[in-house]
């Protein structure tokens, strides 16, 4: 858990927005978005408001209604998600004053493993793309063929 | 290093300009108006179509005070735009596009396509040269200066969205969804249908506030060959026809043929998630705005660099404050035309019932 101190999102390469309890995010250089549901888009919510793993763990634990210990791990292995998709960062300080965090979940929810969901289509477009394709060599991008 | 730029650009559009003869047309986009000033008679094919419905007569001044985009091409002026600030890495955005925001510049570069836009907030210029504007592709003489207008227009609440959308007058719908969606072809079926009218197809102008209304800013249409066949009264507007770019697809401009087919702007009553079913009948039925905000918001920032928090929160907006649905679409292109005018007078009686209470 102590490896998992304050997370900030990686400001400008990745926009958020948090519709109807659904994070959508975009990581504007890879092309790709992502979609966090139920307890994940809790946990995101509570990362961009400045919680650290632990104090999400305990939070968790208070909105589920289930022990931090059990949720823990979920939490540690999801921000290792996150980290490694490039959508947080680590930050240097806690973020400044914030509203207070409100969690909104429907009256059955249960706790489920937090779920990270990839989408890449918009990225696989920009791959097709054959006017923008990279030189290998230099990695500056190069003209397409001329079209007749 | 932004002002320097700036600068240099300018005196690179004033070279251009004196090579060759330059013409000025003005346009008016929901009451802004617009100077084109273009160096280079082979932008006039590539600019103009998808703008008609929007064009000043030829040597009219623009009405009130104008922004101004300059627009000039290499192959023609052989000017080339100073070199922009940006180092290799810089290019891993946006297909290869490197973006730059400074003060109050922005700035991209798209080298694939040889392709430099800027625009200056503080004087409400713009400037776009394009290298050699004949080997540009459907998309962008489909909805060209997008990147300029999106830039200009976010003064006025304005954006670029990435969205078709049809109504009338009174209200509309946007439709949702990427390629092979139904989204532009449910769209151009109401050309058929008198029902409804065209607004966009593909890239529309939208704001929030005061009520969240979309406008239409190209009147240009692409077309699949299998939406040929369901549409085939477009193809004697098909004006090119591209195989090299993703996707087979042509691109036809609707203006002044369907003039009388298509809304400038209307209030937005929803936001459809088109499916292609197969269905008899079409079929409407509520979806989450996360499900609407997931195909709108992504698509929108990708393609449209600029603001991209701001946009992206307007797209969010939008599905919280908007009724969302699916539709599933019926085989009948009618069937689905009418089952969003259907809609529309739910929410125009709803409003009336509100009204008289």
């Amino acid at each position: 858990m102590e490896k998992h101190m304050h997370l900030r999102l990686n400001q400008p390469a990745v926009i958020s927005e948090i519709v109807d309890g659904e994070a959508i995010v975009v990581n504007l250089e890879s092309g790709a978005y992502y979609s966090m549901r139920a307890t994940a888009g809790v946990i995101w919510a509570a990362l961009l408001h400045g919680k650290d793993a632990q104090a999400i763990a305990t939070l968790l634990g208070e909105v589920y209604a289930v022990p931090v210990a059990a949720v823990a791990h979920e939490v540690d292995a999801f921000i290792d998600q996150l980290l490694a998709e490039q959508l947080v960062v680590p930050a240097a300080n806690p973020p400044e004053a914030m509203p207070p965090l409100s969690i909104d979940l429907p009256p059955d929810e249960t706790f489920t493993p937090p779920l990270l969901e990839k989408y890449t289509d918009m990225a696989d477009l920009l791959l097709l793309d054959p006017i923008h394709e990279v030189d290998a060599e230099t990695g500056w991008p190069q003209p397409a063929p001329k079209r007749h | 290093m932004a002002g320097d730029y700036l600068i240099q650009l300018e005196a690179a559009f004033a070279k251009a300009w004196a090579s060759v003869d330059g013409q000025v047309r003005s346009v008016q986009v929901q009451g802004v108006a617009f100077e084109l000033r273009m160096a280079g008679a082979a932008l006039e094919g590539v600019v103009l179509p998808a703008l008609a419905h929007l064009l000043g007569e030829p040597g009219a001044p623009a009405e009130g005070e104008a922004m101004s985009f300059h627009l000039w091409d290499g192959a023609t002026t052989g000017v080339r735009p100073p070199a922009p600030p940006f180092a290799p890495t810089d290019y891993r955005r946006y297909g290869q596009r490197a973006v730059l925001y400074a003060g109050t510049l922005a700035l991209m570069h798209a080298p694939t396509s040889g392709q430099l836009f800027a625009y200056d907030r503080s004087t409400r210029q713009g400037f776009w040269w394009v290298d050699e504007a004949a080997q540009l592709s459907i998309y962008e003489r489909a909805a060209p200066l997008q990147t300029l207008f999106h830039w200009a227009l976010a003064e006025t609440g304005w954006q670029v969205i990435h969205a078709a959308a049809l109504g009338t007058d009174e209200g509309g719908v946007l439709l949702i969804g990427n390629s092979g969606a139904g989204k532009s072809s449910t769209a151009l079926s109401c050309l058929a249908y008198p029902a409804l009218r065209l607004l966009s197809d593909d890239k529309c102008l939208v704001r929030v506030e005061p009520e969240p209304r979309a406008a239409m800013l190209f009147n240009s249409a692409k077309l699949k060959v299998d939406m040929l066949d369901r549409l085939s009264y477009l193809r004697p507007l098909l004006d090119r026809w591209d195989d090299v770019y993703k996707a087979s697809k042509g691109l036809a401009f609707l203006y002044p043929t369907y003039a009388a087919q298509m809304v400038a702007s209307f209030p937005i009553k929803a936001l459809l998630l088109p499916e292609v079913t197969h269905r008899a009948e079409a079929r409407l039925r509520p979806a989450a705005p996360g499900e609407l905000f997931r195909q709108l918001g992504p698509s929108t920032v990708i393609w449209l660099p600029g603001a991209e928090a701001e946009s992206y929160r307007l797209s969010a907006e939008l599905t919280r404050r908007l009724p969302c649905y699916h539709l599933e679409l019926a085989s009948d292109p009618g069937k689905n035309v009418a089952a969003i005018a259907a809609l529309l007078a739910e929410h125009q009686d709803a409003l009336i019932d509100r009204a008289n209470r």
